[in-house]
């Protein structure tokens, strides 16, 4: 699959033996494979030979075999729901749709059995499992191939919804969502799947209730997550170029939401801007931002600012003249501007 | 004929308790074996009732009767728990099938249940029985996805799925009995086809008569059995789970009986439903033609009616002051049981303290 949108290489950091995001989460498949006889995938194409639109689980099934690493029909409806039985079977299970924008089928399942199994047998059940799915912008494929659909997940009690902006962040935050008892969804920013860095194989687990202070700042908090982090570390390389301090968080999991961590930044700029590539509307920067002017609307000096994708749905990606394809989600200099203005005001 | 299809048809005792066949199976040889089926449908009808009468006092919500499927539930029970480890994923219409494999305290969870408690579902287990959840349908694939998991991790017995016929209209039964067929699954698809999805009768659902031959497109073998034969409920399910067991794959049972009752509570079928079809349904219900057979046959009498009507009623009392009496849930459990453990950010902090000190 081509990755259309962005820096189509990818950002490279680290030595000549940096993996990309797609090397570093079948790393972590492989590894919990190894490690625990329960993990178990499923998916459309993920099994056999293909492993994958995004080849992210190349190999597997000829390695651990095609019981434990399972291609699936196209039936994303009752995909989702042979995941939630195959979990409560014991099955560490991880369930791929190969597009967010194809999960929509499956929503009954994740939202009426897997969030709620623990709570409506008081414990006694649960659902071990991660939801995975490519979303957000980056290949260049008709209607339904672009989404960003975290604040719909976000929205559902009983669901951790967990995104990496990196190899690293993909390799520790997917090793530990599939540790986690509970179901998880994974959202993987497409435009970033052939962004490369060093892996440690070292079996380390990130938190799943932590946001990543990436950059500390004194002026301005700039939050994001997944593939916009790249515009917010862009936007901060500019800025302090021009002696401005920006402090970066990526949010890592947007639910259960590292709320203390993003407080305590705005309450030491007093300046806050948030980035997401989902339409504004609903989207989860109106809930972090809805927090900040509960908890600090005292200490902020200059309104909140939000930096979204208008409301409208995603547009088909043709390229124009110059190879640049459609796309309505925020650009660096969006961000360049908002982060300008918040610093900016009421001097 | 190169494609034929066959579905057998299961039944022993017609509606005047006469021996529609010759023979019965092994375990009906047994009168000790009947008289605790029939002890158990009519303990199903008694509860059933109480629950009705309690709706009606305002004790509980909602409720979902059962009354006229017993025969299909008490045969059900009892063919799941003749072997270990199978395991029953229910809808929320399978009260006796609950009664048959977790005794009476069946009863005090569906109360709790249908009264607005989420320990109504304090006896699900993943290796024996599944909780009662609302949405239709949806237990199929998760019966088919615990089979597929309970195989890849080398645990024997079967899954029993059971659903209305109501349910066969969604694609997750659908595709559920695809996935179990091509993969030779060990699961058996229970349909209670009780004529009615809530107002709309079973002819309405679909062209597909019986329901049985729906189990045609998919490869799959199908019984079709008289629902209100209890005899051959068990029979049938038994054969079913013992083929599943011994990697024979799905089979598709299509019990065919009536729901008398309105579909719950709240509804009130006399609004959609002929009164001559619900009469001529009573004269072919369940309880009386097992309770004429065992008459006829020297195993049971009415005094022995009257004792057991009267131990029922008794227990319906216990279960209903234990119901009544059942403390209030914690409110804290309400956040506590989103996850393994609460997660340690402000928001669950900030919830959790609140539904404490406020309350729900």
């Amino acid at each position: 699959m081509v990755i259309a949108l962005g820096n189509e290489k990818g950002t490279v950091k680290g030595s000549a033996g940096a993996i990309t995001m797609v090397e570093a989460l079948n790393l972590a498949f492989r590894h919990e494979l190894k490690r625990d006889k329960t993990v178990a995938l499923i998916g459309e194409d993920i099994g056999g030979k293909k492993g994958g639109v995004f080849l992210v689980t190349k190999g597997l099934a000829e390695e651990f075999g095609v019981d434990r690493v399972e291609n699936s029909r196209l039936d994303e409806a009752t995909l989702a729901g042979y995941a939630v039985g195959m979990a409560i079977a014991g099955v560490r299970v991880i369930v791929e749709f190969q597009f967010a924008g194809f999960s929509y089928a499956g929503f009954e399942h994740i939202v009426s059995h897997a969030a709620r199994m623990r709570h409506r047998t008081r414990g006694k059940f649960s659902c071990p499992m991660v939801i995975r799915m490519p979303y957000g912008a980056g290949v260049q494929s008709p209607e339904h191939h672009l989404e960003s659909p975290e604040a719909l997940f976000a929205h559902i009690p009983g669901l951790r919804v967990v995104i990496p902006s990196s190899p690293k962040s993909a390799y520790g935050l997917m090793l530990a969502a599939i540790r986690n008892n509970d179901p998880v969804v994974f959202l993987e920013p497409t435009r970033m799947y052939h962004d490369k860095d060093d892996v440690e194989d070292d079996g380390v687990a990130l938190a799943l209730d932590r946001a990543l202070v990436e950059r500390e700042g004194k002026d301005v908090t700039l939050i994001a997550w997944g593939a916009m982090m790249r515009e917010a570390r862009k936007a901060a390389d500019v800025l302090d170029g021009e002696g401005v301090s920006v402090e970066v968080i990526d949010v890592a999991t947007v639910t259960p939401l590292d709320f203390d961590t993003i407080h305590r930044s705005v309450e030491k700029t007093g300046r806050v801007v948030i980035l997401h590539e989902a339409a504004g509307n609903g989207g989860y920067g109106a809930e972090i931002a809805a927090r900040l002017a509960e908890k600090t609307i005292l200490s902020l000096l200059a309104p909140i600012r939000r930096v979204t994708a208008p409301d409208v749905i995603p547009p088909y990606t043709r390229r124009d003249a110059d190879g640049h394809p459609r796309s309505v989600i925020p650009k660096v200099d969006d961000v360049l501007r908002a982060l300008r203005e918040t610093v900016r005001f009421g001097s | 004929m190169k494609y034929g299809f066959k579905i057998d048809h299961v039944g022993f005792l017609d509606a005047n308790g006469d021996l529609a066949t010759d023979g019965l199976p092994s375990f009906a040889k047994d009168p000790s074996e009947l008289v605790r089926m029939y002890k158990h449908m009519v303990m199903t009808r008694t509860l059933d009732q109480t629950a009705i009468n309690m709706f009606r006092v305002g004790q509980i919500g909602t409720y979902a009767s059962t009354l006229g499927e017993e025969a299909v539930d008490v045969g059900a029970g009892c063919a799941l728990t003749e072997t270990e480890g199978n395991v029953f994923v229910p809808y929320y219409r399978n009260q006796g099938t609950l009664l048959v494999a977790k005794g009476t305290e069946a009863f005090l969870s569906t109360l709790l249940f249908w009264g607005g408690d989420e320990r109504g579902n304090m006896l699900a287990d993943p290796d024996s029985l599944f909780p009662l959840t609302v949405p239709i349908g949806t237990q199929f694939p998760i019966a088919v996805g615990l089979a597929k998991g309970r195989r890849l991790l080398g645990k024997e017995g079967a899954v029993v799925v059971s659903g209305g016929d109501g349910s066969t209209s969604k694609g997750d039964f659908n595709t559920s009995l695809n996935e179990a067929a091509t993969k030779k699954l060990p699961v058996v698809f229970l349909i209670k086809n009780n004529q009615w999805a809530i107002s709309m009768p079973v002819r309405e659902q679909t062209a597909t008569s019986p329901l049985a031959l729906r189990a045609a497109g998919f490869a799959m073998p199908a019984v079709l059995v008289d629902g209100n034969d209890v005899i051959a409920v068990r029979h049938t399910l038994l054969r079913a789970i013992q083929i599943a067991r011994s990697g024979g794959g799905p089979t598709f049972v299509e019990a065919v009986t009536y729901r008398l009752a309105d579909h719950t509570t709240v509804d009130n079928a006399k609004d959609y439903r002929n009164q001559e079809e619900v009469d001529r349904a009573w004269k072919n219900e369940p309880l009386l033609r097992l309770k004429k057979f065992l008459i006829r046959e020297g195993h049971w009498n009415e005094s022995e009616e009257s004792a057991w009507l009267a131990e029922t009623k008794k227990e319906a009392t216990r279960i209903r002051d234990a119901y009544l009496a059942f403390p209030p849930q914690d409110p804290k459990e309400l956040i506590d049981f989103l996850f393994e453990t609460v997660p340690d950010v402000q928001s669950c902090r900030e919830q959790r303290a609140l539904l404490i000190a406020k309350g729900v």
